[in-house]
This record gives C-alpha cells, sequence and structure tokens, in this order.
C-alpha cells in the first residue's frame, strides 16, 4: 500500500496552510511569536523554581516549628526557645513574607488544608499562580485566539483571580455558547494550567498536592485536579494478568493491511484495526535482511467503563496513571505468544491508550532483558512521566495542541519544563482541528503525511531498520483476564473420538448454543408395549397409558455442524430392573441417578454426521430429514421433511400457552437418562443441559403426523399419535448439551467399564 | 547523635540562603521581563510584589535560624524577636 493510496484522509490546501507545527529537533516556525513565547515559558520555569523553593523552605520551617524537641527544651531554656518558637510561626505565618505557609508532615498538612479552607495565602501559591498565568501567555502568543474570543477571555479572567463561581460561570458560559467540544478544543492548549490555576486558588484543600504536580512538572497528575480524588484507587479497579488471543483480520481488513512497513504504512495498519481491542505483531525485514519486529496498538475502545477488554475507559485511564496494566501486559502477552525470539529488535507503536501502554510496556524491565526494544513512538498520548527502562531506546512523542488527551497526565503545550530532552517530540497546532476530532488516529495520520514533512521524514529515518517487506503478521484480540474456554465450566470436560461411518466424533458431544423443544404425549400403553416387543425395555405406564416425548433441538454451535435433531422417545423402566411399584420413589432421585428414562426410537436430522453419530453411537435409528423451527414466547412451528420432499412427515403448530412459572437459573444441570440397545444388549448414557427451561402446563399445540409409509410418522400412527395435543411442553431458548457416550448394561461391565476405542 | 534543633537550625540557615538566592532571581526576572514588549502589563507588579514578599521571608527565615541554633547551644542569642 503506497502512502498515496491509504486510509489517511486527504486534506485540503486551505488546511495544510492553517498547520503550524514544531519540533525539538530544533526546526522551528512562527519568527518572533515563537522566540517571544520562548522567553516568557523560561520566566515560567524560573518562578516556578522559585515557588518550589519557597515552598520546601515553608515545609522545613513547619518541621522545626512542630519538632517534639523543641517543646521538650522549654522547660531547659523558657526564654530562648519561646523567641525560637515565635520566630519560626512568624516565618510560616507572616503575612507579608511566606503568608500562611504551614505545610508539610501532619500538622502541616491540616494546617494548610484549614488554611486552604479559609483562603489564606501563602508566598508559594502566589508565585507559582503567576508561573502559570505566564505560561498561560506564552501559549496565547501562539494561540491568539484565546484572548480575541471575549468567552475565553473571560474564562482566562475569572480562572486567574479568586474566585470559583466566576470561573465556573465563564466555563459554563463557554460550553453554552460553544457546546462542549468546541469549549474543550478551546481551551485545549492550557488545559493543565487552567486546571492547576483552579485548584490552587480554589478552596479545596485535597487537589493541591495534585495541582503542584502539574505546576511543576515533577510528576503525573495522581488526583483528580478538581476533586482531589485519587487517580490511583480509581486506576487500580482495573485488574487483571492481561492476555492475548490470536483472531483473523475480516476480509475486507486482510484485504488492506499493509505488504510492506514504513513509519506511514504502520500508521496505516493502525488505522485498518482500529480501536476494537485488537493489537497486530509483525515482522518486517530490514534493508540489511535483519527480521525486527513492529507492535501496533490502538487506542481506547468505546463502550463500557470496565469490559473484558484492557483498551476499555478504565484501561486507558490507568495505562496513564499506573507503570503497569492489563493493557500492557496484554501486549506483552502477545509478543510472547507470536514467539519474537530473544534478543531480537522491536519497536512499538500506540495512539491513545495504546500509547501509555507501550511506554508502561517500555518501562518493564523483563521485556526488556527479553529483548530489544530500539523504538516506541506515542500519538496523542498521555506519557510525560514515562521512562524507558533502557536508556538505549529511542521515544518519540506526537501532540496536537487543541487535543485534550495527552495533557490529562497535566502537562500540555503549556509545559514550560523540558521534562525529556532526549525525547523526539512534534507538539504542533492545528486551528481546523476540533477536539475530538484532532484526537484521532486519522488526523494524526493526515497531519503527519501532509503538514508535518519534517516530522515524517525524522521518524520515517528513525524506522529506516524497519522499512521493507511484512513477512509475517498476527493479530491479537485483548484481554483483562484469559478468556474462559468455550462453554466453561458446564462442558468444559475431557473428550476421547469415537469412529463413526462419517468419520471420528469427539464424545461426549457437546453443543454450546441451542434451541430446544419438549412435547409430552401420553399414548395407550398397549401401543408403547407392543413397540417396544423384543427389546430388553419396559414402558412406564399408568391407567393404561404411557408416556411419548418428542424433542425438538436445533443445535446452533456445536462440536458436531450445525443441525437439527427430533427425537421420538418413550419413558421406560431400567431395563435391568423394571420396577413400576418403584417408580415414585425413582422420582424422588436426583435425575442423574433415575433408573427410569427415554427411549429414542427414531430420530429425524438435518446432518449425515449428525446421523452417523446417532446411529453408531446411541444405535438408534436416525433418518436424514428437513427441518424447520421457530420458537417464540407465544408461538411453536415446527416441521419436519424428507430431503427434496415438500410433503412434511410430520407438523408440531400452536401456541405454548402459559407458563409454570418464570424460568429460573438452575444450580445443577438437568440430566436426561437415555437407554438405547444394540442386538440384546442395553445401553444406558446421559443427556446434561443448563438454560433457563420454562414449562407450559397447558400447551394449545397439535401434532399431525404424515402419511406411515415413513419410518417416523409410522412411529408416530404406531402410537395412536396421527392428529394430537401434548399435555405438556417446555422451552429452553438458549442451552447447552453434553451428551455422554453411552455406557453397557451388562453384568460383564460391572467388572470392566466402558473404555473408550483408541 | 546530632541534635534535632541544631539540624533544623542548619536547614533553616540553608533555606534562608536559598531564599536570597530566589530574590536574585526574581530581581534579575523582574529586570529583564520589565524590557521585554511580551511581558504581560500585570507580569510586573506581581513579581514587585513577590520580591518585597520573598525579602521579607527571607528575614523571617535568618531570625528563625539564629535564634533556634542559639536556643540549641544553649546560650541566649544576640538578637531580640521583633514585634
Amino acid at each position: 500500500m503506497t502512502p498515496e493510496n491509504t486510509p489517511i484522509p486527504a486534506r485540503t490546501p486551505e488546511e495544510r496552510d492553517q498547520v503550524s507545527g514544531e519540533s525539538d529537533s530544533g526546526a522551528r516556525c512562527g519568527g518572533a511569536g515563537e522566540e517571544a513565547s520562548g522567553r516568557l515559558m523560561a520566566a515560567a520555569r524560573e518562578l516556578a523554581e522559585i515557588a518550589h523553593a519557597l515552598r520546601e523552605a515553608s515545609v522545613h520551617a513547619t518541621a522545626a516549628l512542630h519538632e517534639p524537641a523543641l517543646a521538650a527544651s522549654l522547660r531547659r531554656s523558657p526564654g530562648t526557645g519561646l523567641r525560637a518558637q515565635r520566630a519560626l510561626l512568624r516565618a510560616v505565618t507572616d503575612r507579608r513574607g511566606l503568608g500562611w505557609a504551614v505545610s508539610g508532615g501532619r500538622a502541616g498538612t491540616l494546617g494548610a488544608k484549614l488554611g486552604g479552607l479559609v483562603h489564606a495565602g501563602n508566598l508559594p501559591i502566589r508565585v507559582m499562580t503567576t508561573s502559570l498565568r505566564l505560561r498561560i501567555a506564552a501559549v496565547v502568543l501562539h494561540h491568539p485566539e484565546l484572548a480575541e474570543d471575549p468567552l475565553l477571555r473571560r474564562l482566562l479572567e475569572a480562572v486567574s483571580a479568586d474566585g470559583d463561581l466566576a470561573a465556573g460561570r465563564a466555563l459554563h458560559a463557554l460550553i453554552r455558547d460553544r457546546g462542549a467540544a468546541r469549549a474543550l478544543s478551546g481551551i485545549a492548549p492550557i488545559f493543565g494550567e487552567l486546571l492547576a490555576l483552579r485548584a490552587l486558588l480554589d478552596k479545596n484543600p485535597l487537589n493541591d498536592n495534585t495541582a503542584w504536580l502539574i505546576a511543576t512538572g515533577l510528576g503525573a497528575a495522581t488526583a483528580d485536579p478538581l476533586t482531589g480524588m485519587s487517580n490511583r484507587v480509581v486506576a487500580r479497579l482495573d485488574r487483571g494478568a492481561g492476555a492475548a488471543v490470536p483472531v483473523e483480520p475480516a476480509p475486507h481488513e486482510a484485504g488492506r493491511l499493509s505488504t510492506r512497513g514504513s513509519f506511514l504504512d504502520y500508521l496505516c495498519d493502525l488505522l485498518v484495526i482500529r480501536p476494537t481491542g485488537r493489537a497486530l505483531v509483525q515482522t518486517v525485514r530490514g534493508p540489511d535482511g535483519v527480521e525486527r519486529h513492529v507492535v501496533l496498538a490502538p487506542g481506547m475502545r468505546t463502550g463500557g467503563f470496565d469490559t473484558d477488554s484492557p483498551a476499555d475507559l478504565l484501561g486507558a485511564f490507568s495505562s496513564t496513571v499506573l507503570d503497569s496494566g492489563p493493557y500492557s501486559r496484554s501486549l506483552a502477552a502477545a509478543v510472547a505468544d507470536y514467539g519474537v525470539p530473544e534478543g531480537a529488535e522491536v519497536a512499538l507503536i500506540g495512539h491513545s491508550a495504546g500509547g501509555s501502554a507501550i511506554m508502561s510496556l517500555a518501562q518493564d524491565p523483563e521485556f526488556n532483558a527479553r529483548h530489544v526494544l530500539t523504538d516506541a513512538i506515542a500519538i496523542g498520548s498521555p506519557i510525560d512521566f514515562k521512562q524507558p527502562a533502557s536508556p538505549a531506546t529511542r521515544v518519540s512523542s506526537i501532540t496536537n495542541h487543541h487535543d485534550i488527551i495527552p495533557t490529562l497526565d497535566g502537562q500540555g503545550a503549556g509545559n514550560c519544563f523540558a521534562l525529556h530532552p532526549d525525547w523526539y517530540i512534534v507538539d504542533y497546532t492545528d486551528s481546523t482541528h476540533l477536539f475530538p476530532a484532532c484526537h484521532g488516529l486519522e488526523q494524526y495520520a493526515a497531519n503527519l503525511r501532509d503538514d508535518l514533512p519534517e516530522a515524517r521524514a525524522h521518524l520515517e529515518a528513525q524506522l529506516t531498520a524497519y522499512t521493507g517487506p511484512i513477512v509475517r503478521r498476527r493479530l491479537y484480540r485483548l484481554y483483562d483476564h484469559a478468556p474462559h474456554p468455550a462453554g466453561f465450566p458446564f462442558l468444559t470436560v475431557p473428550t476421547h473420538s469415537r469412529h463413526t461411518s462419517e468419520g471420528p466424533v469427539t464424545v461426549p458431544v457437546r453443543t454450546f448454543d441451542a434451541t430446544v423443544f419438549t412435547a409430552w404425549f401420553t399414548v395407550p400403553a398397549e401401543k408403547a408395549a407392543a413397540l417396544l416387543t423384543g427389546t430388553p425395555f419396559t414402558p412406564v405406564t399408568a391407567a393404561s397409558r404411557a408416556i411419548a416425548v418428542l424433542h425438538f433441538t436445533t443445535h446452533h454451535r456445536s462440536t458436531l455442524d450445525p443441525h437439527h435433531e427430533t427425537t421420538l422417545s418413550l419413558l421406560v423402566h431400567s431395563p435391568l430392573h423394571p420396577r413400576p411399584t418403584g417408580l415414585l420413589r425413582d422420582l424422588l432421585r436426583a435425575p442423574a441417578l433415575r433408573h427410569a428414562g427415554l427411549h429414542p426410537l427414531a430420530a429425524a436430522v438435518t446432518t449425515p454426521q449428525a446421523r452417523a453419530a446417532a446411529a453408531d453411537l446411541w444405535s438408534h435409528p436416525a433418518h436424514l430429514t428437513e427441518t424447520t423451527l421457530t420458537l417464540t414466547p407465544t408461538a411453536v412451528e415446527a416441521a419436519i421433511t424428507a430431503p427434496g420432499e415438500t410433503t412434511p412427515l410430520l407438523v408440531l403448530t400452536g401456541t405454548p400457552g402459559p407458563r409454570l412459572r418464570p424460568p429460573a437459573p438452575r444450580r445443577s444441570a438437568a440430566t436426561r437418562v437415555l437407554y438405547s440397545r444394540t442386538g440384546n444388549t442395553p445401553y444406558r448414557s446421559t443427556l446434561q443441559s443448563t438454560g433457563p427451561t420454562t414449562t407450559h402446563p397447558v400447551p394449545r399445540l397439535l401434532l399431525t403426523a404424515g402419511a406411515p409409509e415413513h419410518p417416523l410418522p409410522a412411529l408416530l400412527h404406531a402410537l395412536s399419535l396421527p392428529r394430537t395435543r401434548p399435555f405438556l411442553c417446555q422451552t429452553t431458548p438458549s442451552a447447552r448439551l453434553l451428551h455422554h457416550p453411552p455406557a453397557p448394561l451388562t453384568s460383564s461391565s460391572v467388572d470392566h467399564p466402558l473404555t473408550p476405542e483408541p | 547523635m546530632t541534635d534535632p534543633l541544631s539540624d533544623h537550625a542548619a536547614r533553616l540557615a540553608s533555606d534562608a540562603e536559598a531564599l536570597e538566592r530566589c530574590t536574585v532571581r526574581l530581581r534579575a526576572l523582574a529586570r529583564r521581563l520589565r524590557a521585554d514588549e511580551a511581558a504581560p502589563s500585570w507580569l510586573h507588579a506581581a513579581l514587585d510584589a513577590h520580591l518585597t514578599a520573598c525579602t521579607v521571608a527571607y528575614d523571617d527565615l535568618s531570625t528563625a535560624a539564629v535564634l533556634l541554633r542559639a536556643h540549641a547551644s544553649g546560650s541566649a542569642g544576640p538578637f531580640e524577636d521583633r514585634e
């Protein structure tokens, strides 16, 4: 894929003219305004350093004032002690000097909070406030709209003044006039400074420490700058060891992934896989013939605060605040699964939350011990307080002034500190882009391709070793925790293979998703007994009636191919000890322990594989048919026809009728005992099912059998069921089924339990 | 075992020197920015206020350091606390 034929959107000439970029490579644009801004930023940095020194002095003076030895020494030398104590108190409370500067330690922190509540000012905060206002002034030189726009100007003035109410009103007016998106875009270049200013000047003492971190650039904001609530407490809710499962790209994605790797090609591949909770690992053969590996991590996946994806909102939050989280750990899992060799060179490229995650991975000493991390490129990501474990890793950060996301760690366009002089930083402005549009990878990619030629050239040169044909790639879906196997725990059972005429079948047969409808009929006892003549089975009867059951099952996802299965069974006693008088006691047993069970007379299935399994494994006649089953809460329609025929073999239609009670989740699986035979040897198997089952005691359904030429309707006619109504029906719209292979019921099987065929 | 009061006194003296340096920096900063057209108009008054406060803070800390050191050594200091 050439850079010109990419998912990166085209830019109009007007849009290109409105981009001004700068990078720490030294190439700058903007002329005199740039220099003036630099001077103001340098002054702001000095003021921040002075404010920090004043604060340190306040902390030390407070500590001295509260030194227990001082109080203890007053008895020895009360005169000098009291004078020293008064001088210390004066130092931290003199309105003309440090002001109410009690801080540090328990007593100091309490004192500072009390002072904050009553709005007692102090010199360190006043100096830091001046630094922040000066940074805003420096940014305004780049963004004159901040001063020219009356609403923005009003907000800036209110924030800098000593009034929460005025600032709130000004912000409300801005949002009401512009909408939230445009309002955020407008203040994005000074977002961090505004937050810090507000936090320093408001009456909330809980956010002062966060404000100081933002203002001094000493660390990431560990708490919310407005409320003071700890970010780390929230971030730690994001739990999980991280996992990565290989998946195939959709056909339209596979067709658009690059066949050749370069900086822009990797951005295109990120656009192809989109923020969908997946990551891409690729191997590229460089110009020197060496194979290197690239990991691409997209941004936050929308939909849900805390899902099973590490790239959800909570994951994006934790990636910013914490040094390691499920997202970075799942990327490590993807690299491990891919089989990147030890000592191989790796480059990481991430956008938004993906950029924070790759930087967390870059900090991981274990990852760096296994691989040589040459490059970490983060686009639109808050990474100012992340530091790669290897000093040899080249870090590049690309951010748009109007993008709020990179400022979430407290540092944005108004940052006056050279936090990472060794990083390659592209921090540019594009007045045509509004947040959140400017945060999109499409916009960043378009800007890099068309508007920032120097940055593009630099990054392309930096990734020269990763430029060449893609020789291998794997797409991974990322998870907070390793996903359970399908059907866990009910369907996670030991399995083995059994031979059938249509090939091997894994038993027990597991169905991960099925719809089941069961209709119960009474039939003449003598008709049932006649059908069972010559078999070891005796029908369960009461008042000259026996029980016949029709099960309609749609196996949507199964270890067999998807198919329909309809089974006609009779309720029979245990073939070993038929005890009609023990039936009541049998009903009181757990289903799996009952002696009575169902004997399938015939089955209608829709695939040869299912027919072979029914006949060869469970030894009951099975016929290949075509089946339709429609099941809703108010209607049932089932029809079975022979292949290619239109005349139905049987039809069941009507309404299930009122429910006995609402479906309740089972605490254990339901078990159906099944009896079959091979020759004179009876076999017993069980079919277990889970899923909410609804019982309908008065169904209004009609079963109609077709002509008796076919074995299935012939059985219905033999049981006097040519046209009849069930006395009971049950529906299970979503079930999981576990059909165990049969075990012979012979005296020899007592000493020699059935063993699986090799 | 070091005397905690002496340690505090030494730290206060060091902080006072740091504040003196801050005062020098503020003075140089104010002078530099007064000649800079790009500096916002409100800045000069703010810097002057900070300079004055910093000077007072330096005096307060220096006095506290001396008095604390005198108390720690067990002798009366030559300074009287100012009201």
